[in-house]
């Protein structure tokens, strides 16, 4: 609460004919009513066979927007859940039957033959690759297209299907250098993204190099190795020692119950150790790029700052998943929530922009939202 | 609640021309809300019941966002919370009880309208499962069938012993005769040691090696093809396919993809059959049965020593012929009580003995609990 009074205190600096320029705060204002919210929208889901989720997912965005402050003043999101139900129905439409009833004729008149399958799959996935980018485009464009400050709509310039492309032919590139290409590609990406990003009639700036990524890239993606490596090399020195060793296994035989829950035990905890390792080296990779991001990333005369850390960063996604597991989703809205208030808060604005200056932008009259993204699986909030 | 028009509220009013905020002196009075200009002599006032929020006022608010029905873009906000309850008072529209009832109502009856839905198909007996089955052409069925036997028997062969296969092939000829259909009845043998028949799309039947050598004879063998024929005949394997795919779907749709843990449960459910479709495929066989003029001593018999062995041990897999097929002794029970038919044996004793080695000479280790026994038990210690 300590931040809303900021943006009162100076009222003569604030006065339209006095100051051209503001300076920019970014806070965040925790809204009331998430858990009751969260269970609305689980029951009214469940009573619908899931048509509600659409409601319910905009007044949860409604929600959210009106926590995120700038200079003490709230976002407004203005998308509907018809817009998303539309957008939904469009996809299942032109995507998601046609798709399946492919797969079903597939599988009529080629049965089992491995090479019919292989050939459809890999224009499925193909294709698949390509959309998730167009999707995922289109996502930002629908929430940005429908968030307001002071009045003033956001906005996502440029195509789509050229930034389909981009993702399609960039993930490419991923994997044929075995995910070496990950920093480049994601600074492309942003890119793209951050530079076709509207405020009103003025542009948001992104100039970030993947050059400074490469360390602690490298640092990731050998951990990745080493972890595999040592997992593998422990499981197999036990499974060495064990009476019987390697032979207990062997064609015909039948390895004894205590030895094969052992090895289980080992397999399953190894794989266990290596994930948590994984992610929190992960996450602290994660959090270098979003900092590197932010600080490369500029609107007018202000640019941002970020100070997210792995820690933070691992706390937040482990905790959030736990809490989604064990509600069967029923929290999904207060995990969001979450979420949004950690990104706020790690993101600073240092700088100024000449508010009255900024001109309202001409409405986006596309009415479908994000049906691309959702059939992908692929929005965050 | 009366107006407060002696209490002035510091806000802050954006035109929504562009990004600027100007602060306000905002009052609430009799007419409407009064949004005063610091050093402006005109003030502009927002009757309540043309005001608008993008989020409800809710009790714990501690701040609004207004909007004005007649002055699109423009927005009044105020942080003070007990401006918030107040004006809550004035225009009771604007509560988050208020919206949120007015919200709910039209899926509340959305609602209704499904469980009515339901409830009336239940009630007329109407499976839409069952009447897509049955539109299903019949190269569709039979390829469904093909994957279905791909992925249940893995890797296990199928029992092609010449003289066995004669055998097994003029019973089942027999009895599809009895059927009156014109369909051919297809049944394979595979070298499985769990003690389990299925039905599955386009009229194929899949039998165990176990079924086989551990019936009494052949009548018990033409029991079991019978019921499974019967299920055949009704579509029922079709039906459940139908029926996995449409909940599958359904469940995509209300949890928005990702539900894997909620499909393995549901395909888990889904894969035994009603105590309807088992009283029906009984029916069915025992007809078969009397038409093929076979004895329904040998059901009986089966029915009553799965009945005991149920008594004793209650597990089993899930595809355990003991889960699948409840109240075995109530069954074979109600198969006894019909009245008798002339019956011939249902094959020779050399084709009796040839059946028996279908998947190659006999072997004497069967464990009675439907699990595989052991390859080479002559190794063991």
């Amino acid at each position: 609460m300590s931040n809303d009074g900021a943006a009162f205190a100076t009222p003569a600096a604030a006065r339209p004919q006095s100051a051209l320029t503001e300076m920019l705060q970014l806070s965040w204002v925790q809204p009331p009513g998430f858990t009751a919210l969260s269970f609305k929208n689980f029951g009214l889901a469940v009573v619908t066979l899931g048509i509600y989720k659409f409601w319910g997912k905009t007044e949860v965005r409604k929600r959210i927007w009106s926590g995120i402050r700038i200079n003490g003043e709230p976002l407004q999101y203005t998308g509907t859940g018809k817009e998303m139900f539309l957008g939904f129905l469009l996809v299942l439409a032109i995507l998601t039957i046609p798709t399946f009833l492919v797969a079903i004729v597939v599988a009529v008149v080629f049965g089992n033959s491995p090479v019919a399958n292989g050939i459809v799959n890999a224009v499925l996935y193909g294709g698949f690759l390509y959309l998730i980018g167009v999707g995922m485009h289109r996502a930002v464009r629908y929430r940005l297209s429908r968030t307001i400050w002071r009045g003033i709509r956001g906005g996502l310039e440029g195509s789509s299907w050229r930034y389909g492309w981009a993702y399609f032919w960039t993930g490419i590139v991923l994997v044929v250098t075995l995910g070496w290409a990950s920093p480049w590609r994601a600074t492309k990406l942003q890119n793209l993204i951050t530079n076709d990003m509207r405020f009103g009639n003025r542009p948001f700036h992104f100039d970030a190099t993947s050059g400074p990524l490469y360390g602690p890239f490298a640092a990731l993606w050998l951990s990745v190795v080493a972890i595999a490596m040592a997992v593998s090399l422990s499981m197999w020195l036990v499974l060495r020692g064990m009476p019987g060793g390697l032979e207990a296994f062997g064609p015909g035989r039948n390895p004894d119950p205590k030895t094969l829950f052992t090895l289980f035990a080992i397999l399953y905890g190894g794989v266990i150790l290596g994930f948590l390792l994984f992610a929190v080296v992960s996450a602290w990779y994660r959090a270098q790029m979003m900092n590197h991001f932010a600080a490369h990333t500029s609107f007018e005369e202000a640019k941002f700052h970020g100070s997210a850390t792995g820690r933070s960063l691992i706390w937040l996604a482990l905790s959030n998943t736990l809490m989604v597991i064990f509600t069967l989703g029923l929290l999904a809205p207060v995990a969001q929530a979450r979420s949004a208030r950690y990104f706020v808060e790690r993101l600073r604005l240092d700088g100024s922009a000449s508010l009255a200056e900024i001109l309202q932008r001409a409405e986006d009259s596309r009415s479908r939202g994000e049906g691309l993204a959702q059939a992908f699986d692929i929005d965050a909030f | 609640m009366h107006s407060d028009p002696a209490t002035t509220y510091q806000g802050r009013y954006s035109d929504g021309k562009t990004a600027q905020s100007v602060p306000a002196d905002v009052r609430l009075t009799d007419r409407g809300v009064e949004i005063g200009f610091p050093g402006a002599p005109q003030a502009l006032t927002w009757p309540y019941a043309s005001l608008g929020v993008v989020t409800p006022l809710a009790k714990a608010a501690a701040d609004a966002l207004i909007t004005y029905a007649y002055m699109p873009g423009a927005s009044l906000f105020v942080a003070d919370p007990q401006f918030v309850g107040t004006l809550a008072k004035l225009a009771p529209q604007l509560s988050s009880a208020a919206y949120g009832w007015r919200a709910a109502r039209p899926w509340m009856i959305a609602a209704g309208c499904v469980v009515a839905a339901f409830a009336g198909l239940w009630v007329i007996d109407v499976s839409p499962a069952r009447w897509v089955a049955g539109m299903l052409p019949d190269r569709a069925r039979a390829a469904v069938g093909e994957q279905v036997i791909a992925s249940l028997v893995g890797s296990r062969k199928e029992c092609n012993d010449t003289a066995g296969r004669t055998a097994l092939d003029t019973l089942v000829a027999r009895l599809s005769q009895a059927s009156g259909s014109k369909t051919q009845f297809r049944v394979r043998v595979v070298d499985w040691g769990l003690l389990n028949a299925f039905a599955v799309p386009g009229e194929q039947i899949v039998l165990t090696r176990a079924i086989i050598t551990q019936a009494k004879s052949p009548e018990e063998v033409a029991g079991v093809l019978s019921h499974e024929m019967g299920h055949g005949l009704e579509l029922h394997p079709e039906t459940s396919i139908v029926r996995i795919i449409g909940l599958t779907a359904a469940l995509e749709l209300m949890t928005g993809g990702g539900g894997t843990l909620a499909n393995v449960g549901l395909g888990l459910t889904q894969l035994s059959y009603t105590r309807t479709n088992e009283r029906q495929a009984d029916a069915r066989g025992l007809a078969l049965l009397e038409k093929a003029e076979i004895s329904s001593s040998g059901l009986i018999d089966f029915f009553n020593r799965i009945g005991e062995i149920e008594g004793k041990k209650s597990a089993g897999g899930e595809w355990n012929i003991f889960r699948t097929h409840p109240q075995s002794e109530e069954r074979a029970k109600s198969a006894a009580s019909r009245p008798a038919w002339r019956t011939t044996p249902a094959m020779s004793a050399a084709d009796w003995q040839a059946l028996r080695g279908i998947c190659g000479p006999l072997k004497p280790e069967f464990s009675k609990d439907g699990n595989e026994a052991p390859a080479k038990p002559a190794e063991k210690k």
